[in-house]
């Protein structure tokens, strides 16, 4: 049963092949065996969970369930999620009980969810390895000893190890497709404005996104459907209107224009990575794609514009906790800038107070103009990159990673060399884009996957082109082998 | 206060504005005055995880009200951002304010000078901004209490050139800025409880000197009176450490009241570096024409152009249009009053800033809480006007007014406190008092014209204070 | 750009945070300079009549309809440019009730009402 796709699930549960109990409490039992050693989730929330599915059964008898009522999901720990422990993977809210619900989480409450456990993450979001959690990292399942990819890692992970049908995630360089990437699993970035931030805890505003993450598109396109539209509490959200994502999956994409940046299959590429890629590209010129080569010349400015941008934003929206309305607070401060200072430095991790201090230095008086400003101009020429290349070609495809996985460690030492796992993924946040990952194949057993990108709210179309290709691979139908590792 | 004349003031003044929304600038949280600590602040004013602003349509209206009335230009796009730095009544540790783009550019106010003259101060920017909390000192044994409830009002920053050359004048923009915002609605200008907050940036020259000398910031002074002690003394302050070949230090003071001097504040603000960023959080604030015309047509007559109306219409001096338009509330009460008494702008005019306002000082009530409306009061002068009464017997008439629901009309009758005009009567009550005192009468016409007065308290001793004053003049001055 | 002490020092204070060095053995100023010399790649980039870009919901970041390239059946969106890309109001009204009592169970340190802080001089 815990291998079945939301798909599956949703149709079981309308026909009445199984309950939302059952469905629950198998995941619950598997979670149970298995947390311990991947640490994917921060709090499993077995009680709540199972009365919600009680509740969600009812439903289902009267026929007008939803195709999300009685599933059970997962949310990365940065959504507020009322009355739960809402923890962003840091010591700073380990005491923190949200008093809100977050729109996302509002909306799959309404449709009926299930809500399992929150996920393990990289703290506050920043991360590409979930190696900075305040509890400890999370273990890719396909190997214990390397990284699931961050900042979303516990979610991805979780589904991987089939631990959860489907999670959420955030993405704000790279975090949902890049250990979706990494963990063999399906994980989508809407665009920005498309999904609500109200309620997902801020690291750089102006790029993160909340977005599904789970086996497949046809499964993303399901949780995407529930998760996107306008919200009158964040000023950011867009008012356009959400397609039928499900519906549109099976459109044709005979004709369809694919553009393949030179820049993506440079220097740095692992040529295993660059083989699948090609792979997945004869399989969409079999379903009548075209392909074409385009130039993103900016490209390699993406990485140091991102690290401008994003510490920037997240030194100012991270200001708020300093021990005095919520989260940890430090013991006998001797006077206020004591209570500031001890409990800020004692409760964030290192890569927290990294970015805190590059973001203070970028906006301070004198440097301003050279590093904030010039980067939110280089960000326009990236933007514009994408946009020529849009009036070319209809979607943009490359590898998501570089690399596969990496040991637990093995980049923690320098903290660039880990910045750089986001290559590929970060200019498309930079320029508000929609982004997926999909799996594409595997490197020493090990998965890598095939990002496809978008035009703006073009998140259908995306879904479409990966769904075609699961209809010909099985990629995504592969599962990490639990029972002998763990 | 020393006039040195080798000495210029120069004075810039920012003006914190609190708005009269309903609800915060960027939530929908309470924003009335007095309410228990933190009842008023909810989740996103209290900086809480994941929440997000959402900017109130009212508070750009007003922003838009003050800008057309200072005829500033009104920015098609402005942009919030954020000020960054630590301090226990901000509770994101930033306060969403506006920098390079303000809602509102390049105004101007003017006003008269004691001398008559008319001076004009160019207004740099209006901008709209959060409202911090409020810091409680009082010992909670070592702790102090910080009450939310304000974060998040908004506020309009008005901030002035630095056109002022002394305190009176710094005195008088304010006043005039203070009853701008009232007649516009949109802010009750209560200084003692905040509404009005100025601070002014203070420095001295040479007389002849065109660059400016090193400012101190006198922050949050609360009433007029002060702003202009304030003021004064720093102007001393500085003056004195020149002269004395010190240098002035830029830096924050606070004035102190009991002393009567200004002292440097402990650095709240240090060093600081705001950082200042366009808040990603929030789009920019876009202002079609269309807009500014809708705000523009709910303008009310603003204070200068009725101080003139005033002055024109009903041929008042210049200083009695000024009081009398001094507030919103009283021009309207003065208006009330002249049609009331059909049409008698000279005596309503005196009867309002003389009895009424003496009446209202005393009682320490304002205007919108007078026990008289000014139908009544319009009334009763309506019978001064008519000769029903006399003047003094309507002084009488006022203090019934006051302590009654009763009209001027019903009082009169009530007490038959008719003025007695037939000529005959009073020369009856004349003859009888002349008859009834000869000596005085033959002291009177030996010389001694001081006793005239004693003949007319006389006559009205006599008729009940009714007779009418001129009438008793003249006949008496013919019988004597 | 190496940094100074110094230099750290004033960007930690004006951060609230105390410089420690971290888990991974380097100083913070080390990782800091790395970082920096990293970033300063946009240092020699030519942008010239580039308008900064705070937000993707800019002028000419959307397409001017929504929707407009797709082969797809994405119906096109009903907003123009100016609608998505200024800030939207709301009206004035009271909308958050009284909930003090909830959220003061989560403040650290609270009496009476109040947030407490080590007491703040000002004078």
């Amino acid at each position: 049963m815990v291998t079945k796709t939301l798909a599956e699930l949703s149709l079981g549960l309308k026909q009445k092949t199984f309950s939302s109990v059952e469905i629950t409490k198998a995941y619950l039992e598997r979670i149970q065996k298995f947390n311990s050693k991947l640490n994917t989730f921060i709090t499993v929330c077995a009680e709540t969970a199972l009365e919600e599915a009680r509740l969600a059964d009812k439903h289902l008898q009267t026929g007008q369930a939803e195709p999300l009522t009685g599933i059970p999901l997962a949310y990365k720990d940065i959504f507020c999620t009322q009355g739960i422990k809402t923890s962003c993977g840091s010591k700073m809210l380990d005491n923190f009980i949200a008093p809100y619900d977050a729109t996302v989480a509002e909306k799959f409450k309404t449709a009926g969810v299930v809500l399992v456990g929150k996920t393990n993450m990289d703290e506050f979001a920043m991360g590409s390895s979930n190696e900075n959690s305040y509890y400890g990292p999370v273990k890719n399942p396909w190997d214990l000893n390397v990284v699931p990819g961050g900042s979303s890692g516990g979610s991805t992970a979780a589904v991987a190890a089939r631990l959860i049908a489907g999670a959420i995630g955030t993405d704000t360089g790279g975090s949902i497709r890049q250990p979706a990437a990494l963990c063999g699993v399906t994980g989508l970035k809407p665009t920005y404005g498309r999904v609500s931030r109200y309620g997902m805890v801020a690291f750089a505003s102006s790029l993160d996104q909340g977005g599904p993450i789970a086996q497949t598109a046809e499964d993303c396109a399901l949780l995407l459907q529930s998760m996107a539209g306008f919200d009158t509490k964040d000023s950011t959200s867009v008012n356009t209107p959400v397609p039928n994502y499900s519906g549109l999956l099976n459109t044709s994409i005979k004709g369809l224009k694919i553009g393949l940046p030179k820049e993506f299959f440079g220097e740095g590429l692992n040529p295993t990575i660059e083989g699948h890629v090609q792979n997945a590209i004869k399989e969409l010129e079999k379903l009548g794609a075209v392909f074409k080569e385009i130039t993103l010349p900016n490209t390699g400015l993406s990485i140091p514009v991102y690290y401008v941008i994003a510490p920037a934003e997240c030194s100012s929206n991270l200001s708020r906790y300093d021990g005095v309305r919520f989260g940890y607070r430090a013991k006998d401060p001797k006077n206020l800038e004591d209570l500031y200072k001890q409990s800020r430095t004692e409760a964030f991790g290192d890569e927290v107070k990294r970015r805190i201090l590059i973001g203070t230095y970028v906006l301070s008086s004198g440097y301003y103009d050279a590093y904030y400003l010039q980067a939110q101009k280089v960000r326009k020429l990236i933007s514009n990159d994408y946009q020529k290349a849009f009036k070319e070609v209809d979607i943009i495809l490359g590898p998501t990673t570089p690399t596969p996985a990496f040991n637990l460690g093995a980049k923690t030492a320098d903290p660039v060399s880990m910045y750089l796992c986001d290559i590929y993924t970060v200019s498309v946040n930079l320029a508000g884009l929609p982004g997926l990952s999909m799996p594409a194949g595997f490197v020493n057993n090990l998965p890598i996957g095939v990002q496809l990108i978008g035009n703006y709210f073009e998140e259908a179309r995306i879904l479409n082109v990966a769904h075609q290709f699961q209809k010909v691979t099985d990629w995504h139908k592969k599962m990490p082998p639990l029972g002998n590792t763990l | 206060m020393t006039t040195q004349s080798k000495w210029e003031t120069v004075i810039g003044l920012e003006v914190h504005v609190q708005l009269l929304t309903k609800s915060k600038l960027f939530s929908g949280a309470a924003t009335n005055y007095g309410a228990e600590p933190n009842t008023q602040a909810c989740i996103i004013d209290l900086g809480f995880p994941g929440i997000l602003p959402v900017l109130n349509e009212e508070a750009v209206r007003m922003a838009i009200k003050l800008g057309l009335a200072i005829n500033a230009e009104i920015a098609p796009k402005s942009v919030f951002a954020r000020k960054n730095y630590f301090y226990p009544d901000l509770p994101k540790g930033y306060q969403i304010s506006q920098y390079e783009l303000p809602i509102v550019a390049k105004g101007s106010l003017s006003f008269s000078l004691e001398d008559g003259t008319l001076k004009k101060v160019n207004i740099t920017r209006a901008h709209l901004e959060e409202d911090a909390g409020k810091s409680l000192h009082e010992d909670f044994h070592g702790y102090s209490g910080i009450d939310l409830n304000r974060a998040g009002i908004p506020l309009i920053e008005v901030v002035s050139e630095p056109d002022l050359r002394s305190a009176k004048e710094a005195v008088a923009y304010l006043k005039t800025l203070h009853s701008l915002v009232r007649y516009l609605e949109i802010s009750d200008g209560n200084m003692q409880e905040g509404s009005f907050r100025c601070d002014a940036n203070v420095s001295v020259r040479p007389r002849g000197e065109t660059k400016l000398g090193t400012r101190a910031e006198i922050k949050n002074v609360n009433s007029f009176r002060f702003v202009e002690k304030a003021i004064n003394f720093e102007v001393e302050r500085q003056i004195d450490l020149l002269e004395s070949g010190k240098p002035v230090i830029q830096e924050t003071r606070l004035y102190n009241a009991d002393k009567d001097e200004t002292r440097p504040m402990r650095s709240k603000e240090e060093a600081n570096d705001y950082r200042y960023f366009p808040d990603p959080d929030l789009l920019p604030v876009v202002i079609q024409p269309d807009l500014i015309e809708r705000v523009r047509k709910t303008l009310p007559e603003l204070p200068h152009e009725k101080t003139a109306r005033f002055e024109e219409a009903y041929g008042l001096s210049k200083y009695d249009a000024a009081v009398l338009t001094s507030s919103r509330e009283l021009a309207n009460y003065f208006e009330t009053t002249v049609k009331a008494s059909n049409s008698e702008p000279k005596l309503s005019a005196n009867w309002v800033m003389g009895d009424l306002l003496g009446a209202l000082n005393k009682a320490n009530l304002d205007i919108t809480q007078s026990p008289i409306q000014a139908e009544r009061l319009g009334g009763l002068i309506k019978r001064i006007s008519d000769k029903t009464i006399s003047g003094k017997i309507a002084k009488t008439i006022f203090d019934a007014l006051w302590n009654s629901k009763e009209d001027a009309d019903t009082i009169i009758q009530k007490q038959g406190l008719q003025q007695v005009t037939d000529t005959s009567a009073i020369e009856a009550i004349i003859d009888t008092i002349i008859a009834e005192n000869p000596s005085q009468v033959a002291d009177y016409r030996s010389g001694k014209d001081k006793l005239f007065g004693f003949f007319v308290g006389q006559v009205m001793k006599a008729s009940q204070g009714k007779a009418n004053p001129e009438q008793v003049n003249e006949i008496l001055k013919k019988k004597l | 750009m190496v940094f100074s002490q110094k230099a750290i020092n004033q960007i930690a204070h004006l951060a609230r945070l105390e410089i420690k060095n971290t888990s991974n053995g380097h100083s913070i100023q080390d990782d800091l300079t790395r970082i920096v010399a990293m970033i300063d790649q946009i240092q020699g980039i030519n942008t010239q009549g580039i308008e900064p870009m705070s937000h993707p919901l800019e002028d000419n970041s959307l397409p001017s309809e929504v929707g407009e390239n797709s082969e797809t059946n994405t119906p096109s969106g009903s907003n123009t440019q100016k609608e998505i890309t200024a800030q939207r109001t709301r009206p004035d009204l009271v909308t958050e009730p009284n909930q003090r009592d909830t959220l003061l169970t989560l403040a650290p340190l609270a009496e009476a009402g109040l947030y407490l802080v080590p007491q703040v001089i000002e004078e």
